[in-house]
Order: C-alpha cells, then structure tokens, then sequence
C-alpha cells in the first residue's frame, strides 16, 4: 500500500467521509433508541405533593390512558424529545409540555404530580436490577459440522419420533 | 468448429435444473393442501427477505471464484451489528442502519481475508471458502459466546446469558422486526408487499449491472474468464479477485440483516450456518452456473426453490403420513439440486475442452485414457 | 541445523503448534486434577475408533481425487450393514464381521457409482463430493423410516417401524474389539489391545496394498498422470477402484467406531463424521494428493487427543467449556492450512 500522505485530496475526501459515517452512526443512535417512560402518579416522597385522582396522559400520539393515584404504567418510545398531554378529568383542565430524555438513559421515570405542580425535576432516571430474566442455561452450541460432542444419549422416550430440525 | 445443433437432450442438461424444479414444485401443490394466495403471499415476503443475499452471490461467479460459500462471514459481521444494535436499544429502521454501520468495517475486513485466503488456494476457492466459513464461524463463536460481556461490556443484561456473560441463544429482535417491510407495506390485490425491502433490492440489481460496466466490473470479467491471459493485459488478477469477494461479503452483510428483520428472531449462533447453502441452492436453481450467472437467475431461483421448500413439508405429510419424511425430502432435494448443477456444469465444462481438443487434433479425438484430475 | 530447519518447513508450522499444545495438555493435566491414566486410555479409545475412518481417506488422496468429502457414502454402507447385523440378532464376533459382511456389498455399490459420477467431474471433485455426500445422508433419513426393520430394539416403540436416531449395540458387539486382549492396569487404564491390532492390521494392510501393482498405478494416477497413461494405466478406472476402496474402508470405519462408541447413530450423524476425519489425515502431515500411513496414525492421534485432552484440562482451568469452540478453530484452520498450500501441479 501507497504511504498515506497527508496533504492530498483524496485524504481530505476520505476524512470526511469517514466523519461522515460516523455522524450517521451518532445520528442513528439518537433517533432510533429506544427508552421507556415510567409514568407516575403516586405521592411525592415527601407527601408535600399528593396524586392525581383520575386524569388521562397521552404520550407523543399514543393512546391514552388513566391514571388514578398510585398507577404506575410504562411507554416505550423511540428517540430524545417527546411530549406529554395531561388532562385532568375532573376540572377538563389541560397542561402539555415537551421533554427531552437523555441517551444514555434506558429507562425514565416521569412523575406527573411533580410535572403539575411545576416542580422540577418531574423527570429522573431509573434503573432497574435486572434480574437475568430466567436466561437458559447455555447450550455450547452445537456446531452443525461437527454435530457436537460424541456424548450421545440414548433417545428417552423410545416411542416417537423426534420432530425434524426445520431449517429455516 | 463445426456448428452444433442443440440436440433436446442438451437443451434439457441445460435447463435440467428448472424442469426438475417445476415439475417436482407443481406436483407437490395439490397434496400439500396450501391454497395458491397462501403460497403467492409467501413467496412475496420471501422474494423480499432472501434476494438480496443471493445477489451476493453474483460477483464472485462472475470473477471466476465460484460459488461464494464463505458469504457467510458477511452474515456473521451484520448479526454482530445487529447485537450491538440490540444492546445499545436502536430500534426501528434506525436500528437497521446502525447494525450495517457497524457490521460494514467487519464485513469489509472478513472479506479482505477470505479474498487473500481464496488467492492462496486458486482452484479450490469453493471448498476453501466453505471451510473458511466454519473456521470464522469458530471465531465469531469465541467472541460472541465469551467474549462479549466479559471483555467488551455490553450494557442490556437481558441479552446476556445466566452465567453473565456470553450472549443468549436466541435473541429476539422485536425492536426492529419488519421495521424495512413496513416502512412501506402496499396492499396490492389481496397480498402484503414490502415497497421498501423491494426497491431496496431493485437498486440493488441497478447497482450491479451499472458496475459490470465500470472498469472494475470488466477487470472482474477478464479475470473471471481466463486469469492468465487478464494477468496478461496488465489487470491486478490478486487485487480483484480480493475486491469481488469483500463487496460479495458487505452485500452478505446487508442481505443478511434484511433477512433477519423479517424473521424478526435471531438464533444467535446458528442463524448463518445456512445462508450461503440457501443462496447458492437458489441460484443454480435458477439456472445459473458455477461460472456463469445473471440477475434473472437469482429471482427465477428464489421463487422455485422456495416455492418447493413452502409446498413439501406439507406435501410430505400428507403423501406419506410423515411430517419428517417431508423436512428430509425438502433437504434431499435442495442439497441434492447443487449437487447435480455443480455435476452438470463439471461435466460440460470437461465435455467442452474435450471437444475443442478433438476439433484441434483434426478430429481424430484420442479414445480411451483420460488424463488424471487435480482436487 | 538445516535438516532441522528442512524438518520444520515440510512438517508445517501450524503443525508443530499442535504438538506442542496437546503436550502441554498433558504436562498440564495432573496439576488441574485430570488423571493422565484416565486421559491415556480415552485417547488410545478414540484413536482406534477413528483411524480406520482417517485411513479410508488415503486411497482418494493418492490417486488424485482429493480430500473425500464424500466419505459419508461409505459410512451410510456401514450403517446399513450394521442395522442389518442387528436386524438378523447376530452377535459376538459374528455379529462384528457379520457387519462388515453385510456393508461390503452396498459400499462397493455405492462406491462404484460414485467413483463414475467423480471421473465425470475430474477438478470439482471435492466440492461435489461434498453435496453428494449431504443429499445421499437426506434421502437415506427417508430411508430409515421406511425401511422394513422389526428388532425391538431398533425401532421406536410407539409405531414398531422406522429406525431410532441411535441405537445401542450393547448386547450385540459392543466393545468387541476392545475388549479383546485388553490389558488393564489400575482402576482407570485400559489398553484396548484388539482395536489397535485391528487397526493396525488395517493400517498395515494399506500399506502393503499401496506398494503393490494396483497400489502404485493408483499413486502414479495422482501425483502423475502422464507417466500412468504411457504406461498403459487407465486413469478412470484407477480412480474409479481407489474410491470403491475409499467407500468400502468408511463402512468398516464406521462398525470399528460404533463397536467402540457403543451406538448406531443414523439420519444426520454421519456427514458431521466427515470433517473431523479430514482434518485428521490434513494434521497429520497429508497434503490434498500425497498421503501416508504416518499421516493417518500421527493425525488421528494429535487429533483425537487434542479432542479429548482439551475439553477436560481447559475446562477445569477456566471453569467453562470452550471445547467446541477451539475443536472448530483447530480442525478447520488445519483444513485451511492444507488447502492454501502451494500443491506441485502435475495436469
């Protein structure tokens, strides 16, 4: 290969696209994760704020739900801003507002009491422990050329037949 | 040489192939008991999910290196694109395009070794570039099943297996399932087609026939018809043949996301074990050699191959009481159709340099000893 | 120092590699709680079981047919010859023999027809072999459904026809040849003495087969075709007999290994047979159309120790089981390997 000298134009064209390229990475990411929404209608820790009885919350254009004190319920969306649509069932009243959830964050948590009140922040990050949802054990798979290890069992159940491999 | 007229039993060697597949498709429709807008809507989501990858394919036939079975190292560097794209929650078609991103580099340096692993083994690329497929897959095993969670952190823990690292066996691709068929999905005449997935691979036929125009595509050419004589006329012969397998595997790559995103599960460690054998099986079905394939191969092969993989199992069944008789015969005859292409094509390509030799002799041809073979 | 140094370059790096590591397996083992006796014995087990499948590979190799990806042919007779033995309850040594007795006529078949298809497709051989190979195993996972087997032991219990996926020889022949002559030393070493006989007494028999007439017009074939013709050899027929060979030492492969695994394994088990058995000879210092009895013996060995040795003395190191992963690595980088080598062309 040709030493890479930096001064010709073909180098600075590839810089480019090479930064180019990576924009569009950074941009995929920002558009396309997904983060899911915890909404929130209990009391504030502190109980100086207290829970909604009955109002409806719609996310972006999905479908709205309600809330009584105490739901918790989630909303799985994809990119950065969103906004919310509250509307309080008992008086009609309606407050919308637009928010932003920060990449790196999977998972948010979005207390509407605080967001109606006009505390900030109604909007804080969540972490769950995950517990390794029952994963199955790991079958070393087994390699279609080599068609595991010669540890073979005698078929259990020597009354049917097993079903056949479908590939594909 | 003395024109030949194209005797029925030469025009069926060369069409063997398809007449096998038709008559053997055809029959089967009626014991399968699978109505014809079920089998047509099939073949519409499959004509989406698997074309482009047999397009893959066409390349490296056209270079001279055969059949591209090592295109799977390709599929092996989309799905570990597509795992960080899980991982990191992309979802959607955004998720698609950050799997390619990420899986084109590998693509493109997996492809670079298999085309200089090829250039050492000249005449034998097909059975190289098959071992050469399971050795990466051993690679890309090690990786994926101990390396990842371990050594690159990865930060969604239900993509993990129990033990805490390694990814699981299955990994489900809900977050982008279908996300290129439905960008678009027209509903024409009582079926669901994916506009998208089809203009997608409409381009990309565009692609390849405007590149066979380029200067590269005719190097490729050259080199696939004689390498001695295109070594003659100045063309790079090593660098081509490298530069035809990497855009074969980076279209793997692409071709394999496709499919997946329509399958909408990934089975993380087998998912690739059969690409490059349904590709290849798709285009010889469709009338292609080892040395001589068109666009038109690839969609006649996909509709019949899989117009015989949907109508079989059932046909199987019902024939013979077995669902399993079925699924073996299924594979009996998609292994069994490269099997008699490839002979076809070995028989004619000796039974022509046979020919051509007895023409020069005078036509005296040398009866009896043949030479030996070289492996 | 340059005799060494030629040493190096003919035997291969990726070779000596090889040795080096399973060496270090063994050195390793006590020190991870393996017992070496233990360890020897499966070793010395899973080399008798393969070495006739790896020899079988020897008479394609010389006359110039390449690697025989096709082998599960000859293992699909052996099979067949196998369940018949079964089928007629014949056991002990005659059931042994009896199992050879009954595969030879197919594998001649088989190989006959085979050794045709292959002369017609002289340069693409192994690639065909390979596909033939795979759709013959197809059609015969029809054929063990359907075939009029009866021994209860055989066939599943539910319906009373088609064959079981595996089927025990325990009470038939298991372990016949092994346990011939077996000399056991402490509670975990057994010397299988008749499989080794029998396997070297295989491997003998090639030996002296390559060096007889037919032998050497078989080789001449391979390695140069021109000197075979003038001397009046036909090539086809030469190539067409070493794959009849070829067929014929896969069924006994097969009975030798399922004598010593202990089951019948039919449908899908045996083209996943065919690599390891290539990879082998491939280890063992054969070439794509150069062949020796020290390649099958040594390469069996280094293979088949390599397969046993790792996944018990890596495991215990790392606490994981990452046999698979390096068995792939191992065998098909050894296949790479020998196919990039640069080969003397003789056309």
């Amino acid at each position: 290969m040709k030493a890479i000298s930096f001064r010709n134009r073909s180098f600075v064209v590839r810089s480019i696209l090479v930064l180019v390229y990576i924009a569009v990475i950074v941009i995929m990411l920002m558009t396309g994760k997904r983060h899911t929404i915890l909404i929130d209608n209990k009391d504030s820790e502190d109980g100086s704020i207290l829970a909604i009885d009955g109002m409806s919350i719609q996310i972006d254009n999905q479908e709205a739900w309600e809330y009584y004190p105490g739901d918790r319920d989630k909303a799985v969306v994809q990119g950065q801003r969103h906004k919310v649509r509250v509307e309080i069932l008992a008086d009609g009243k309606i407050v919308e507002t637009a928010f932003r959830v920060p990449l790196n964050q999977d998972m948010v948590l979005l207390e509407v009491p605080k967001l109606l009140a006009g505390v900030e922040p109604y909007l804080r990050p969540f972490t769950v422990l995950q517990e390794q949802a029952s994963a199955p054990a790991v079958d070393t798979p087994q390699s279609i050329q080599f068609g595991g290890d010669a540890v073979v069992p005698p078929d259990g159940s020597p009354d049917a037949p097993p079903a056949p491999v479908l590939v594909q | 040489m003395s024109p030949k007229k194209k005797s029925a039993a030469t025009l069926f060697s060369e069409y063997a192939v398809v007449i096998i597949f038709l008559v053997i498709t055809v029959a089967a429709i009626s014991p399968s008991g699978l109505s014809l807008k079920y089998i047509i809507q099939e073949l519409i989501t499959r004509l989406g999910r698997n074309s482009f990858l047999v397009i893959a394919l066409l390349l490296p036939i056209y270079s001279g290196m055969g059949l591209n079975f090592a295109m799977s190292l390709g599929a092996m560097a989309g799905q570990i694109g597509l795992i960080f794209a899980v991982d990191w929650s992309v979802a959607g078609w955004q998720g698609l395009v950050f799997a390619l991103l990420i899986g084109l580099p590998i693509a493109v340096f997996l492809g670079w070794i298999c085309g200089k692993v090829m250039n050492k083994a000249k005449g034998r690329e097909m059975v190289t570039g098959y071992i050469l497929a399971f050795f990466i897959n051993g690679i890309y095993q090690f990786f994926v099943l101990y390396m990842m969670g371990s050594v690159i952190p990865m930060r969604n823990a239900s993509i993990i297996l129990s033990r805490g690292y390694g990814i699981r066996n299955t990994l489900n691709l809900e977050s982008v399932r279908q996300s290129l068929d439905t960008i678009f999905m027209m509903k024409l005449g009582g079926f669901d087609v994916p506009v998208v997935t089809l203009i997608i691979i409409a381009l990309l036929c565009v692609f390849i026939v405007w590149f066979k125009k380029t200067k590269l595509g005719q190097d490729m050419r050259a080199v696939g018809q004689d390498m001695a004589v295109a070594e003659a006329a100045g063309i790079p012969v090593e660098k081509t043949r490298i530069v035809a397998i990497i855009i074969s595997t980076v279209l793997a790559c692409a071709g394999q996301l496709i499919f997946l995103q329509n399958m909408g599960n990934l089975a993380t460690y087998n998912a690739h074990d059969q690409t490059s054998f349904f590709a290849a099986a798709a285009i010889l079905v469709g009338g292609a050699s080892v040395t001589h394939a068109s666009i038109p191969n690839v969609f006649i092969g996909v509709i019949l191959l899989h117009a015989m993989f949907i109508v079989s199992p059932l046909a199987g069944q019902n024939l013979f009481g077995s669902a399993m008789v079925g699924e073996y015969f299924r594979q009996f005859i998609g292994y069994g159709v490269i099997a008699l292409s490839l002979v076809l094509y070995a028989w004619k390509s000796r039974k022509a340099i046979f020919n051509s030799r007895s023409d020069l002799r005078g036509g005296a041809a040398a009866k009896g000893k043949d030479e030996g073979g070289q492996a | 120092m340059r005799n060494l140094k030629t040493f190096i370059q003919e035997f291969g790096w990726p070779r000596i590699i090889i040795f080096l590591f399973l060496v270090s397996l063994f050195v390793l083992a006590p020190f991870v709680g393996v017992r070496l006796d233990a360890s020897f014995s499966d070793v010395l087990n899973r080399f008798g079981q393969y070495a006739i499948l790896v020899l079988a590979l020897v008479p394609m190799i010389q006359s110039g047919c390449g690697l025989n990806f096709g082998l599960a042919l000859g293992i699909v007779a052996g099979l067949l010859g196998a369940t018949i033995s079964l089928q007629l309850e014949l056991r002990g040594f005659w059931g042994f023999f009896g199992a050879i007795a009954f595969a030879t006529p197919f594998s001649v078949i088989f190989g006959y027809f085979y050794g045709k298809l292959l002369n017609k497709v002289k340069g693409e051989e192994m690639t065909i072999a390979m596909y033939v190979g795979f759709s013959f195993v197809m059609l015969m996972c029809i054929m063990w459904l359907v075939l009029p087997f009866n021994n209860p032991t055989m066939v599943w219990g539910y319906a009373g026809k088609g064959l079981r996926t595996t089927i025990t020889v325990e009470g038939y022949w298991l372990k016949i040849l092994n346990e011939f002559l077996a000399i056991k030393i402490g509670r975990f070493f057994v010397f299988p003495t008749g499989l080794l006989l029998f396997v070297g007494a295989c491997a003998f028999g090639m030996w002296v087969f390559l060096r007889t007439r037919i032998g050497t017009a078989m080789t001449a074939v391979g390695s140069n075709p021109d000197f075979a013709r003038a001397s009046g050899v036909s090539a086809d027929k030469m190539r067409t007999t070493s794959v009849v060979l070829s067929t014929f030492l896969g069924a006994v492969g097969i009975i030798v290994y399922q004598q010593s695994f202990g089951f019948i394994q039919l449908y899908t088990a045996p083209s996943p047979m065919v690599f390891p058995a290539v990879a082998a000879i491939l280890i063992g210092g054969a070439s794509v159309n150069k062949a020796s009895m020290i390649n099958v013996l040594v390469g069996t060995f280094l293979f088949q120790g390599l397969l046993t040795m790792t996944p018990s003395v890596i495991n215990s190191i790392l606490q994981t089981d990452m046999s698979e992963v390096i068995r792939i690595i191992v065998s098909n980088g050894m296949i790479l390997y020998a196919l990039t080598r640069k080969v003397k062309v003789s056309k």
